[in-house]
């Protein structure tokens, strides 16, 4: 049956006391705004009537419009005018692709949205048609990999760990890594990342760098991740931040202790000129190119003649040296 | 070993006519020998442990034989050159690039070879000033299935002929019984990947142990042969300065200085992209837990002091065995170069120089 078909379908003042308003097996809204909407129902009405499903049980199932609905509730509305569509005009299934297609049509899904439009197709259609048909359609590359792991989010994550990938404050390449671990490692880990508000970047950083420790240290990468989830930074009056940056510098002397001294002697031997704030003096990206650089900022040639004296005077400038070589 | 590893060989549509496709149906008798369509066998092989190395495609390639290595940017390469025999490997090294192409799983044997390989002469021919080091251990073991593909038996005799091309059989194997049987010997160099001890029975899965690999150099090094090694990739990883010592020793038990053409070090690197590969292949490898940093070709590399102590300690070791082994650096920085060797070639022409020099000196 096609949607027009439904249009037809005369619609009927339903108590919302009658509706399952929760997530039911065609929803696929998660963490979602309802201000607009409020205002929206407020000025307008509701244009466009929810679709209810009706399989003679206790409670009337959502198809589309559990935003809208939502909205009717949080304005105390307690009737609503809604379609209401049984077993004889429509199949599960056929309800699961029109609010998928009403949806995927007019707005974007956020990570667990996606997760959970994958989870409900998947019960209906085969894993191909769902990898090869549903995922492009969901900004997703068509993989076997990409399938389970959308599988996995959405069955396998608890709410708060949910929360926080919807709004995009966990990268999806951080929850794979997640759901690959037990659960108490996955906690801890969760544990630091919301502890120290830790960005995306430092989020795939720790993973890197505690999966390496445990493989150098050869324990496990619960114990790594405990460890750091105990560790003191030291640094109590520091905001969110900083002690995330503080984090990171720790884990990064741990995982590359050369290459963190270097970078610590080369920032000692910069201090130690002495330099005026409009000079700097840099290394390539691991000291991988035997060069350095020099920055000035001048106003005009009698400033740029006193930087250089200044720099040419800098005691010990002419020990600047490869601080890896020490 | 080749017989022993493949299970089963798939014949793409349009290879039956093949002389090679004959020849290499004829070794494999008894398996499970499947016909396919083209690009059927792209099978999805997504992050799967799998990668088809017991399965022999017989295909023929589209693309040019003989290619210039890729080499990397912003570091010193040698000007070495491709013949693109086939595709993955059977042995299975922890570190092996080959594992990123997932996209192409199974051992994939090109077997208009024969026909393709009379162009690449041509070329080679008509390039006489120019000196053309060609290989077949790039993205294949040379001599691993020798045995089924005939390689050495159908490219011996063409390269032994020219003066102006060297032809290089890289191996991890002892699979040196065809090339013993052939009667040419001049400008073919077989050569041998080394490593630690431990490297080598941890990380180099189905390989040859260390022993038998530099017993068969000097086997074939006593039957005429001039050959190379290549502690590519060296590996930082516990009691590494003995190990490498100990091969070091054994090379000097078993084989003749003076009849190595060179040897080659690089240290491990790889594309990021390969890291969760080889974490997922492989639980339980070292190769990824020393301090990589990503070079200026965005390949991940040792921290610069750590590649200057592997490529000094193995340029001291090795230098006290012999001072003229023909040592160069693969796919590094002239300041490397500098720092550890005591000379540079400064840019990859002078690299190329070097190992044409190599050439001229030890083939004339």
């Amino acid at each position: 049956m096609k949607i027009s078909a439904h249009i037809n379908i005369k619609p009927l003042n339903i108590d919302l006391d009658r509706i399952a308003v929760e997530y039911g097996p065609f929803s696929m809204s998660f963490n979602f705004e309802l201000e607009k909407l409020i205002r929206s129902i407020g000025v307008n009405g509701i244009i466009n009537t929810p679709l209810l499903f009706d399989e003679a049980g206790e409670k009337l199932t959502i198809i589309s419009g559990f935003r809208r609905i939502k909205a009717a509730e949080s304005m105390g509305m307690t009737h609503l005018e809604c379609r209401v569509l049984t077993p004889d005009n429509i199949t599960p299934q056929e309800c699961l692709a029109l609010n998928f297609f009403e949806n995927i049509s007019t707005r974007q899904f956020n990570d667990i949205e996606k997760a959970m439009a994958i989870n409900r197709l998947s019960a209906h259609l085969k894993n191909d048609e769902v990898k090869d048909e549903y995922l492009p359609l969901l900004g997703i590359s068509p993989s076997k990999r990409n399938l389970e792991l959308y599988k996995k989010i959405d069955s396998d994550l608890r709410d708060e760990i949910r929360m926080q990938l919807a709004k995009g404050k966990i990268p999806i390449k951080v929850i794979r890594e997640m759901l690959e671990m037990d659960n108490e490692t996955r906690e801890e880990l969760f544990k630091i990342i919301i502890g120290f508000g830790l960005n995306n970047n430092q989020q795939r950083n720790l993973i890197d760098f505690t999966r390496d420790l445990a493989s150098i240290k050869g324990i496990s990468l619960r114990d790594v991740i405990g460890r750091v989830a105990g560790e003191d930074i030291g640094c109590e009056h520091a905001n969110l931040p900083q002690r995330a940056r503080s984090l990171m510098k720790k884990l990064k002397g741990l995982r590359y202790p050369k290459l963190s001294e270097s970078e610590a002697r080369f920032s000692r031997q910069i201090k130690r000129l002495e330099l005026p704030k409009e000079v700097r003096i840099g290394a390539s990206p691991f000291f991988e190119e035997p060069y350095y650089h020099l920055e000035i900022m001048f106003k005009d040639g009698i400033e740029l003649t006193r930087q250089l004296k200044v720099i040419y005077d800098a005691e010990g400038i002419e020990n600047l040296g490869d601080p890896w070589l020490e | 070993m080749a017989k022993k590893v493949i299970k089963r060989v798939l014949v793409e549509d349009g290879t039956r006519h093949h002389e090679m496709t004959g020849r290499i149906l004829g070794q494999v008798e008894g398996l499970n020998i499947l016909d396919i369509g083209r690009d059927e066998a792209t099978f999805d092989m997504e992050h799967g442990c799998k990668m088809g190395k017991d399965t022999m495609h017989l295909l023929s390639y589209r693309g040019e034989f003989l290619k210039p290595c890729p080499g990397t940017k912003n570091y010193i390469c040698c000007g070495y050159q491709i013949l693109n025999v086939a595709t993955n490997c059977p042995i299975d090294c922890s570190y092996c690039i080959l594992q990123s192409y997932f996209n192409q799983p199974n051992l994939r044997v090109f077997v208009n070879l024969e026909e393709e390989l009379e162009g690449v002469l041509a070329f080679i021919d008509s390039n006489p000033q120019k000196i053309f080091r060609v290989g077949t251990g790039e993205f294949t073991d040379s001599l691993a299935i020798d045995s089924i593909t005939g390689w050495s038996d159908l490219l011996i005799p063409s390269f032994s002929k020219r003066k102006n091309a060297v032809l290089e059989l890289k191996t991890k194997t002892t699979e040196i019984r065809d090339v013993l049987d052939s009667p040419f010997r001049d400008r073919i160099i077989i050569s041998w990947s080394l490593n630690s001890p431990f490297i080598t029975s941890r990380e180099e899965h189905r390989a040859s142990g260390l022993k038998q690999r530099l017993k068969a150099a000097q086997i074939c090094q006593q039957d005429g042969y001039v050959v190379g090694f290549h502690f590519d990739p060296l590996i930082v990883h516990p009691g590494w300065k003995n190990g490498y010592l100990r091969t070091i020793e054994m090379m000097e038990k078993y084989l003749d200085p003076e009849r190595i053409i060179w040897i080659s070090l690089g240290s491990m690197r790889y594309i990021p992209s390969l890291k969760e590969i080889i974490r997922k292949r492989h639980p339980g490898t070292c190769i990824l837990d020393g301090e990589f940093v990503q070079g200026l070709d965005g390949k991940m590399r040792y921290f610069k002091p750590i590649r200057m102590e592997l490529y000094r300690f193995m340029r001291e070791n090795l230098e006290k065995w012999h001072p003229r082994l023909g040592l160069y650096l693969c796919m590094e920085s002239d300041e490397i170069w500098s720092r550890t060797m005591g000379w540079s070639p400064t840019d990859s022409d002078g690299l190329k120089a070097f190992l044409d020099g190599r050439v001229m000196e030890i083939f004339g």
